[in-house]
């Protein structure tokens, strides 16, 4: 199932590896359409019976975005690599516009008692975790890969252990241990 | 954390995953042989290991679904649909952090007008809410075809 769009985004992808910085600014409204799409599914799924039709869209979502199939299999585990940068570049910068916004400008400083009333967005998780990610890169850069190819770039283990040359054993090991130093860092901060 | 220290704690953790919980504390005993600090890590990444692992939280899912939680989030708090007063809300047709603007109609007069709303999560505000009264109040003392009525 090869449509025109399929084919723009593998090569914005590739694009935006070799340097073209207004790739990325083609991307985003392709990412922004498949989250209000894996959004409205959350939307009914709020019904019961609805989960497993959440699942299937954000697979699909993630199989539109990227297309490894257009990809010759040389390439695929660079092409892995790629799409999830871009896939955590968009969703941080999302998720700190969101916040900007919701903190009226971000330039001003907010009393206590205002901030007690400011609703928590959920994506907000998206820029802590990033921060920690870069702090997890300089003690261990293979970790950081494997936790940006599972979670923002929503790869299996088996792909993500194709784009980083190892077993889908190893995979699971280093995924283990670079999520419990996440969450352990990303809750003490919580609660400091 | 130097890079062989790293590597050390890796291998304590991933051993001590090995184990049954009850060959644990005595592998780490061993393993640790007095060095206080590196098990005192060892044991933290194990507990956190649990602790992620049972938990629903954002680290067990992917980023396009926390990213797409939070727009589920929004249009669930969303006015659009329904009445408030006389005015039917129809669309959002804008949002920041000082308010939300939807388009209505006014179902009494029959026609269409636009609707601004202070943010819930500022309603309980009063610093915010008088700030708002007095945005209407300076606006609806002007009248010019460039500045929009207020009523």
């Amino acid at each position: 199932m090869t449509t025109p769009s399929d084919q723009g985004i593998t090569q914005l992808l590739l694009a935006w590896s070799g340097g073209d910085q207004a790739a990325l600014e083609k991307l985003t409204p392709l990412v922004y359409a498949e989250l209000h799409r894996v959004a409205k599914g959350y939307m009914l799924g709020e019904r019961p019976g609805h989960t497993l039709q959440t699942t299937a869209l954000i697979n699909e979502a993630y199989l539109r975005l990227i297309d490894w199939k257009n990809v010759r299999w040389q390439s695929r585990a660079h092409f892995f690599g790629i799409a999830a940068q871009v896939m955590r570049r968009i969703l941080v910068d999302f998720a700190r516009s969101r916040n900007y916004a919701k903190r009226g400008g971000g330039a001003r400083q907010v009393p206590l008692d205002d901030a007690i009333n400011v609703y928590e967005d959920p994506s907000a998780e998206l820029i802590a975790l990033d921060d920690a990610l870069k702090s997890l890169a300089e003690v261990d850069r293979r970790k950081s890969q494997v936790v940006e190819l599972k979670f923002f770039g929503g790869l299996s283990a088996e792909e993500t252990a194709e784009a980083l040359k190892v077993s889908p054993r190893t995979v699971e090991r280093e995924w283990n241990l670079a999520r419990a130093w996440l969450y352990r860092e990303l809750r003490g901060k919580d609660e400091a | 954390m130097k890079p062989e220290r790293w590597r050390q704690i890796e291998r304590l953790f991933q051993t001590a995953l090995g184990r049954g919980a009850a060959e644990r504390a005595a592998f780490l005993d061993e393993a640790c042989a007095g060095d206080e600090e590196l098990r005192r890590e060892a044991e933290s990444l194990l507990a956190a290991n649990e602790q992620v692992r049972q938990s629903d939280g954002f680290l067990n899912q992917t980023a396009l679904q926390v990213a797409a939680q939070a727009i589920a989030g929004d249009q669930a708090r969303s006015l659009v649909g329904r009445k408030i007063g006389r005015y039917q809300i129809l669309s959002l047709l804008g949002a920041g952090g000082m308010g939300e603007v939807y388009l209505a109609q006014d179902t009494r007069l029959g026609r269409k007008l636009a609707l601004k709303f202070l943010p819930q999560e500022f309603t309980r505000d009063l610093k915010r809410v008088q700030r708002f009264k007095q945005e209407a109040r300076a606006a609806s003392a002007l009248n010019h075809p460039n500045i929009i009525t207020i009523f």
